[in-house]
């Protein structure tokens, strides 16, 4: 699949994570919906782009990261600098969702599923194997998301994963 | 400012500034020794870390230091040297960003309290903590006397969200509630209400639903429980004065001696809660049980030592209440505790008896309470404490003690229904805010008796970057249910295994059915109000723990058991090994570790073990299977064998394998990893072959075992003919008859051999045959289970095909497969499976093959699918004929009958009848949809 056939939402703008100018705004987003607190920390550390959407303010983001290692257990995070060395000693890089949040206003209209789809292809362009990410069992719209639109599979239920007490899933997509 | 803040120093700017800088996170708070002292080292500094605010490495010292020497305030901001650069860790600098996060510190103070938020704002906690104000957490108490008598509850809402206030005050002295309390539920100061949420406490951190909540947000949180406050209870009590009385020297009456008994509760209550919870933690992390990461975090205030060195001689010479304890293997920290029971139990007894006007049934209620503290704490103590020598005794006293807890608790339930008669107790779920008594003038004293006993704002150490979990505490009612679920899961879970697994299979039968009895069972028959006390993963920590901690010590299996012995006999008893490969020491010992770790899987929650299967299981009976193979071809050529002799240590290493497989799929269906009707087809069609293999295996192996059986009778009879015919031609040639004289009982079995026909002699072999042992009689029941399992999955796998036949069933998203291939979900989800040599892993090939029924008309399908499970109901009858209720009366021999309770057969009848229902298609609501294409069909 190439850019172009990625999906649009009409009247919506997706850009790229620039600088930390912008992490205000991803704090923002993913602090109000999501159960966890998120530190600045979590969302610096997260490398790769999160992309954010914006019409006149930003109204939804993504946050991924890719790990490079022989496998899950034994991964490292991805620099720039390291991405080259991994591709060319063939190590296994797996892209990882930390956030994904979209405003209420703006569910529904398919936002939260462009930004995944963009993630997604990009973490395949970049060479990744996998994508894994966990999500709240109770969160049956974002189960579904994952599931029946992208194929994502559960791998791990993951019991008392949240601070308030509630179950996850750990949900990795294999890339063909 | 308005005068409730008129002792608060405004330190928002300093302290965000100080944050930004670096803040180490590791050792944030250090006592107030000397409000002016500087520390002189590191060592000073980090010696005893409650109270104080360490900053370290301070640009603007100036005002740090004009904070420090503030006379309005009770925190000191200490500085190191301005020479000291103190190492700049980036987490924690970036975390204590986040210091004004409430929902990253929850033991901040909100200046609104939390009872004035309506349930609606309750409701949304992300909202009710963003709009909360708060200042930073209050020091904890080291004696009774530290502190303020100002109420812990500041009310005001004039505070700005822009400004932190510290508190001029440590916590609420407990001095002036130590010296008022009553054993009277009129009094506002009654016992029992702090007693009861002492134990609701308890049971946030190890209790069967909730079991894991972080020890910080639960039993740091009772103030009484600190250190310095206990050994200031204990100092003013006199203990060993008392104890060296018999502790019953109590006057009969007055208020003097209300108070006293009131103390000694008080302190055996809360001495009690901390031994056990520090008993529970030690368990969990000796076990060292997998991920057991809530147990794993900081245990805040440290050990909690009453005995000094000089002491510890003192207590092991006290004399319990009873004699036989002195032999538990307490230390002496143990035996405290169950002497400070003793004596405050006979102190309350004493003072019920010789009292007739007083609250009979709240001192009830107090005695019920702390005698189930002391029965609990012995029960744990005596599993944590086994030996070689002791296993056999100690378990059978834990499991006394178990039981008398959970009638401690039952009585307990029961009399506090009497007590909550006069409204004595109201929970909201918070343990500062509970309390609400009959007169309601009295209502706010004691809201203030118990706000200064639970003090959820106190400060402790930040558990380094990650947020804490929340605590839940649950009603009473709902904590004595959970509490009696986890002492009677000792009981089963752990004392009856110690006491009754013999073999290796019957301990793996065991093991495996308590796993699934601590989520419920596989028929969940949890009335709904107590749903919420079970677990749904499996039995609680504790006992896991314990019996992780207790499956092989003293180099016995179970302590008792050589492991090698044990699994030797496993091998002849399942495989039919022969005697002189299970003396191959070495390969059983190779044996020994694999096999080790599937008991220790069967410790672990079921999600956890899913995990540990995967990652350490199946490799290592992958390399297992590779040197069984060589091991038989070696014991072929050692003993001259033919190349096509039964390959026993292999058969017997895959068929654990096969088990281990096996359970790792049923695990995934339970697990809910295998959501939609086309995961589950997959999932229940691989099913389907790891148990036919299974089935196919012990049937092979069963063979071998009846082939070497009848050769072995055979044998017998061979040579039991030859002697009857010597002694016979013997006779004849002897001189006189002497035969008539010695014909006994077994010349007489003899003769009837030798004289019987070919037709007797083949029945009394195949009867020979049919003799078999208890364990392979619970091994044909385990067996006969395991083909049921097999036609539910071969016809659930059937009937998903015909409901997709007749289109009833939605066809997946085809974006599903934008990124990924229905094959590539396939191979990944058994890819596990590819490490091992046998049974090969079959491919999604083989699966689209073995699951398409596109070539049969519907019709024939729905009858092959009738046909899987009415095959499935012939062999569960034939399960009920054997199994019997266990009211029945048993009359036949363990080989040819069981009872329901019976503790060594793999299932039991409403799981029989479970799996009948499910078996029965068309005659259960469940099965609408079958009915509906049955109908649809025909």
């Amino acid at each position: 699949m190439n850019r172009s056939n990625l999906p649009t939402v009409k009247g919506i703008k997706l850009i790229d994570y620039v600088d930390e100018s912008q992490l205000e705004d991803v704090m923002r987003l993913v602090g109000q919906d999501l159960s966890e607190p998120y530190s600045s920390l979590s969302c610096a550390s997260l490398q790769s782009p999160p992309k954010t959407i914006r019409s006149s303010k930003p109204i939804g983001c993504v946050a991924c990261e890719i790990d490079i290692g022989e496998d899950d257990n034994n991964a490292d995070q991805l620099t720039s600098k390291t991405l080259n060395d991994a591709i060319i000693q063939k190590k296994v890089l797996t892209g990882y969702i930390g956030m994904l949040a979209v405003e209420i206003p703006y569910r529904r209209s398919g936002i939260g599923s462009a930004l995944v789809h963009h993630v997604i292809h990009r973490m395949k362009e970049m060479g990744c194997t996998s994508i894994r990410l966990e999500t709240e069992v109770s969160n049956k719209s974002a189960m579904r998301l994952y599931e029946d639109r992208f194929g994502f599979m559960r791998e791990e239920l993951l019991v008392k994963y949240y601070l308030n007490w509630g179950d996850a899933y750990r949900l990795r997509l294999w890339l063909d | 400012m308005s005068a409730p803040y008129k002792d608060l120093l405004d330190i928002t700017d300093l302290l965000r500034e100080c944050a930004s800088q670096c803040l180490s996170y590791s050792h944030p708070f250090t006592p107030s020794h000397d409000d002016a002292a500087q520390p002189d080292s590191v060592d000073d500094l980090t010696r005893d870390l409650d109270g104080l605010l360490t900053v370290t490495s301070l640009k603007n010292t100036g005002d740090a230091k004009a904070a420090a020497t503030s006379d309005t305030s009770h925190e000191l901001l200490a500085t190191r040297g301005s020479n000291t650069v103190a190492p700049v860790d980036l987490r924690d600098a970036m975390s204590a960003l986040e210091l004004g996060d409430k929902r990253m510190d929850c033991c901040e103070i909100p200046i609104k309290p939390l009872n004035t938020i309506d349930a609606k704002e309750k409701k949304d906690y992300t909202k009710m903590y963003d709009d909360l104000i708060t200042h930073p957490p209050r020091i904890a108490p080291k004696n009774l006397s530290d502190g303020t008598t100002s109420s812990p509850v500041i009310k005001s809402d004039n505070a700005s969200s822009e400004v932190t206030h510290v508190a001029k005050s440590p916590c609420p002295s407990l001095l002036p509630y130590w010296n008022t309390l009553s054993l009277s539920a009129d009094s506002s100061t009654c016992l029992l209400p702090l007693l009861l949420l002492q134990f609701t406490a308890l049971e946030a951190y190890i209790g069967t639903n909730s079991g894991g909540s972080n020890a910080s947000e639960t039993l740091f949180c009772m103030l009484w429980c600190h250190e310095g406050v206990l050994v200031d209870m204990a100092q003013r009590l006199d203990i060993w004065a008392e104890f060296n009385d018999g502790g019953k020297t109590i006057a009969n009456s007055g208020p003097d001696v209300e108070l006293t008994v009131a103390q000694w509760a008080l302190f055996a209550s809360t001495l009690g809660i901390v031994r056990i919870a520090e008993a529970v933690r030690s368990i969990v992390r000796d076990a060292d049980i997998y991920e057991e990461e809530d147990f794993g975090v900081e245990w805040d205030w440290g050990e909690m030592k009453l005995c000094h060195q000089e002491e510890v001689d003192k207590v092991n010479d006290l004399n319990t209440e009873d004699p036989t304890r002195s032999d538990f293997g307490f230390n002496a920290e143990g035996r405290l505790v169950d002497r400070v029971w003793d004596v405050a139990i006979s102190k309350l007894e004493e003072y019920k008896s010789s009292n007739s006007s007083v609250d009979r049934e709240t001192i009830e209620a107090i005695v019920l309470l702390l005698r189930s503290h002391q029965s609990f704490y012995l029960t744990i103590q005596l599993l944590y404490n086994v030996n070689e020598g002791n296993v056999v005794k100690f378990s059978e006293l834990a499991k006394k003690f178990s039981r008398e807890t959970v009638a401690l608790f039952k009585s307990l339930q029961s009399c506090l229904a009497n007590v909550a008669k006069h409204d004595l107790l109201a929970s909201d779920g918070q343990l500062c805010t509970v309390g609400l008594l009959s007169s309601p003038d009295k209502n706010e004293e004691c809201s203030l008796f118990l706000g200064a006993s639970f003090d959820p704002f106190v400060n402790r150490r930040l558990l380094g970057n990650a947020p804490i979990r929340k605590a839940r505490f649950n009603p009473i009612n709902s904590v004595i249910n959970s509490m009696s679920i986890l002492v009677s899961e000792l009981e089963w879970a752990v004392c009856d295994v110690l006491l009754n697994a013999d073999t290796f299979g019957r301990l793996t039968r065991m093991l495996s059915n308590n796993s699934l009895r601590g989520c419920g069972g596989a028929v969940p028959t949890i009335p709904k109000s107590d749903a919420e006390a079970y677990s749904q993963v499996g039995i609680n920590v504790l006992s896991r723990s314990l019996m992780l901690l207790n499956l092989y010590f003293d180099d016995k299996l179970l302590g008792q058991y050589d492991f090698v012995d044990i699994i030797g006999q496993n091998m002849v008893q399942l495989a039919a090994a022969p005697g002189a490969m299970v003396e191959s020491i070495g390969w059983i010992v190779r044996l020994s570790k694999p096999l080790y770790d599937t008991l220790k899987a069967l410790c672990f929650d079921r999600h956890r073990e899913r995990s540990f299967t995967e990652s350490v299981l199946i490799p290592a009976f992958g390399s297992l299977q590779v040197e069984a193979a060589a091991v038989d071809e070696m014991f072929r050529e050692a003993n001259d064998l033919d190349p096509a002799t039964t390959p026993y240590a292999t058969n017997y290493v895959i068929m654990q394998t096969l088990r281990l497989m096996e359970r790792h799929v049923g695990l995934g269906i339970e697990l809910g990893l295998y959501p939609h009707w086309y995961d589950l087809s997959q999932a229940f069609w691989y099913r389907d072959y790891l148990l036919t293999a299974l089935v196919n295996v012990h049937g092979a192996m069963e063979r071998v075992r009846i082939e070497r059986k009848l050769m072995e009778h055979q044998m017998k009879l061979e040579q039991e003919e030859e002697e009857k015919k010597y002694a016979h031609e013997h006779s004849c040639t002897s001189k006189k008859g002497g035969s008539k004289k010695k014909k006994g009982k077994k010349s007489r079995a003899l003769s009837t051999l030798t004289t019987s026909s070919p037709r007797d002699r083949e029945s009394l072999t195949i009867e020979a045959i049919s003799m078999i042992s208890p364990e392979s009689f619970e091994d044909r029941i385990d067996f006969t289970v395991k083909s049921v399992h097999r036609y539910v999955c071969r016809g659930m796998v059937r009937l998903i095909a015909a409901l997709h036949q007749a289109k009833l069933l939605k066809e997946p998203p085809t974006t599903m497969t934008l990124f990924t291939s229905e094959k590539r979900r396939f191979e990944k989800r058994f890819e596990v499976f590819s490490m091992l040599p046998h049974p090969s892993r079959l491919t999604f090939e083989e699966y689209k093959m073995g699951s398409d029924f596109s070539a049969v008309n519907r019709e024939d399908l729905i009858a092959s699918v009738k046909e899987c499970f009415r095959a499935g109901k012939a062999s569960v009858d034939r399960l009920l004929e054997v199994i019997l209720p266990s009211d029945t009366e048993v009359t036949s021999s363990m080989t040819e009958q069981r009872k329901d309770d019976d503790l060594y057969i793999s299932i039991r009848r409403e799981e029989i009848m479970a799996l009948a229902k499910s078996s029965h298609i068309g005659n259960s609501n469940r099965w609408w949809i079958c009915r509906r294409i049955i109908i649809i069909s025909l």
